[in-house]
């Protein structure tokens, strides 16, 4: 069975639960084996639902004896976040391995204008760690202008729809750095439009755990009509080469 | 496998590389799709006639893989007559009503010949759902014409909607869920079954809107028993379609 990473997974109980969907660390690690997920990419409830550092500090504490989950940590305008300057933030990427970063302007009250998160973004780019959003929540038109000004940001977009080829296609032509989280994105034949335009560096695998089942993005996977070293490449190696590319 | 909630066509406001019923065809020989119950996209839209003359194209092309449904609009009660005459003497074996794209009440005059055919010939009605008021409405409206097959189409679509679908319709005789939907939210499955039986739950996918791929993944990753499993992918759908 091939072996996945998980780039979109959330622990913690947020503050709406339904039918009894949260995570522990114990039952996402009965999800991994499940599915064959070997690494995963995790950010927590209390960072989206509460306080964004609060919630980073949380995680770290979590996943503290898991090796084979990455912390993903939610980030804020520099403005209004503990860690104000981009050598406090990358002196705590260093301590605590920080592999990609989510922001959520859409719960948070900010927006992705340069003024407000321009200078958080930069430092971003520079190292070259992924940055994860939620483009429908966001509005495509601020990811698009995000990019203008931060060309080479590795953005990974997730909970994308089947309804999103018009904006996917142009952003995956133009930015060699953005990335599809495959959860969400299923117009028909649409890994094997994705692979036929752009290859398939460009397309993560993601659970969007506690919300989805991997079931339903790992049978679209192991069906797509591409080649078996694309599917590995969407399966595990695109997101584990984005977590070691990042210099810190 | 047999999907109960499928298409055909393309669709206005966003892009996916083929509708057609070739590609359609295609596509279930991978993944060992039996059949699938279509309705155009043109049929909800537009030109219900024009997208019920191409269900019928696709159907004489693949009479083993694809069933019609009618495609019928609440704007032109009228004729609805003669199109489901016309429609079932050639082989259409269901009834398909958008009350979202049509803009129009479930509970509306203009649907209740439709509701009065499916009645008489014990058929499948699958109806657009979105939201708790679409729900509640259908619930309403099977209670009325007990000898039609009521498919309650997304069952409500959000999830709030899909669990009181099934609080609201557990033991109602003519009512299945249907679970097509994008969103296939991680554990609604096993409520259904644990809820109203696998007996009263259908597989759909939209497809080709959707890919069928992730939902055939989604329903056999549950954690529900095979023969539910097998109920909900086949064995339900299969028993509609013989008591027509």
């Amino acid at each position: 069975m091939r072996e996945y990473f998980d780039i979109n997974v959330m622990i913690g109980k947020p503050t709406v639960v339904q039918l009894d969907k949260w995570l522990t660390i114990d039952r996402l690690s009965v999800e991994m084996d499940r599915f064959n997920i070997k690494k995963a990419l995790v950010y927590h409830s209390y960072s989206r639902d509460y306080d964004a550092h609060f919630g980073n500090i949380h995680l770290i504490e979590e996943i503290a004896e898991c090796s084979d989950i990455y912390p993903s940590w939610v980030l804020l305008p520099l403005d209004i976040f503990p860690l104000n300057s981009p050598e406090k933030l990358i002196e705590e990427f260093k301590k605590n391995n920080i592999r990609a970063i989510r922001l959520f302007p859409e719960f948070h009250n900010f927006l992705l204008e340069e003024e407000i998160i321009g200078d958080l973004l930069a430092p971003l780019e520079e190292i070259g760690i992924p940055v994860i959003v939620s483009p429908n929540k966001v509005g495509w038109k601020d990811i698009f202008n995000t990019l203008k000004n931060h060309p080479q940001l590795k953005l990974i977009l997730v909970d994308l729809t089947y309804r999103n080829s018009s904006y996917v296609f142009p952003l995956l032509k133009r930015y060699k750095d953005v990335y599809i989280e495959l959860s969400g994105y299923i117009p028909f034949l649409g890994i094997e439009g994705i692979y036929r335009r752009f290859g398939a560096e460009q397309m993560v695998f993601g659970s969007n755990l506690p919300y989805k089942s991997p079931g339903a993005t790992l049978f679209y996977i192991e069906n797509a009509d591409i080649p078996e070293e694309a599917k590995d490449l969407i399966a595990y190696k695109n997101a584990s080469r984005l977590i070691q590319e990042v210099k810190i | 496998m047999i999907d109960a909630h499928a298409h055909l066509g393309k669709w206005f406001n966003f892009y996916y590389d083929s509708g057609d019923y070739s590609s359609m065809v295609k596509m279930m020989d991978k993944i060992k799709m039996d059949s699938a119950w279509i309705s155009a996209l043109m049929g909800i839209g537009p030109d219900y006639k024009l997208g019920n003359e191409m269900v019928l194209q696709a159907i004489r092309a693949f009479p083993d893989r694809f069933k019609g449904y009618v495609a019928l609009s609440p704007h032109f009660p009228d004729e609805m007559q003669e199109e489901l005459d016309k429609r079932f003497s050639q082989g259409f074996i269901g009834i398909k009503l958008h009350p979202g794209t049509h803009m129009y009440p479930i509970d509306g005059a203009g649907y209740l010949y439709a509701y009065e055919f499916g009645n008489k010939h014990k058929c499948p009605i699958l109806i657009h759902t979105w939201g708790e008021g679409n729900v509640r409405a259908l619930a309403k409206i099977a209670m009325s014409y007990p000898d039609a097959i009521f498919i309650m189409g997304h069952s409500g679509g959000d999830l709030n909607s899909m669990i009181l679908a099934a609080d609201i319709t557990d033991g109602a005789d003519n009512i299945y869920l249907d679970l097509t939907g994008s969103a296939m939210y991680n554990g609604i499955v096993e409520y259904y079954v644990d809820k109203v039986g696998s007996e009263k739950v259908l597989f759909g996918t939209d497809f080709p809107f959707i890919d069928p791929r992730p939902a055939i993944g989604w329903i056999k990753s549950s954690r529900i028993k095979d023969e539910d499993k097998l109920n909900i992918l086949h064995k339900n759908a299969e028993r509609i379609s013989k008591n027509i």
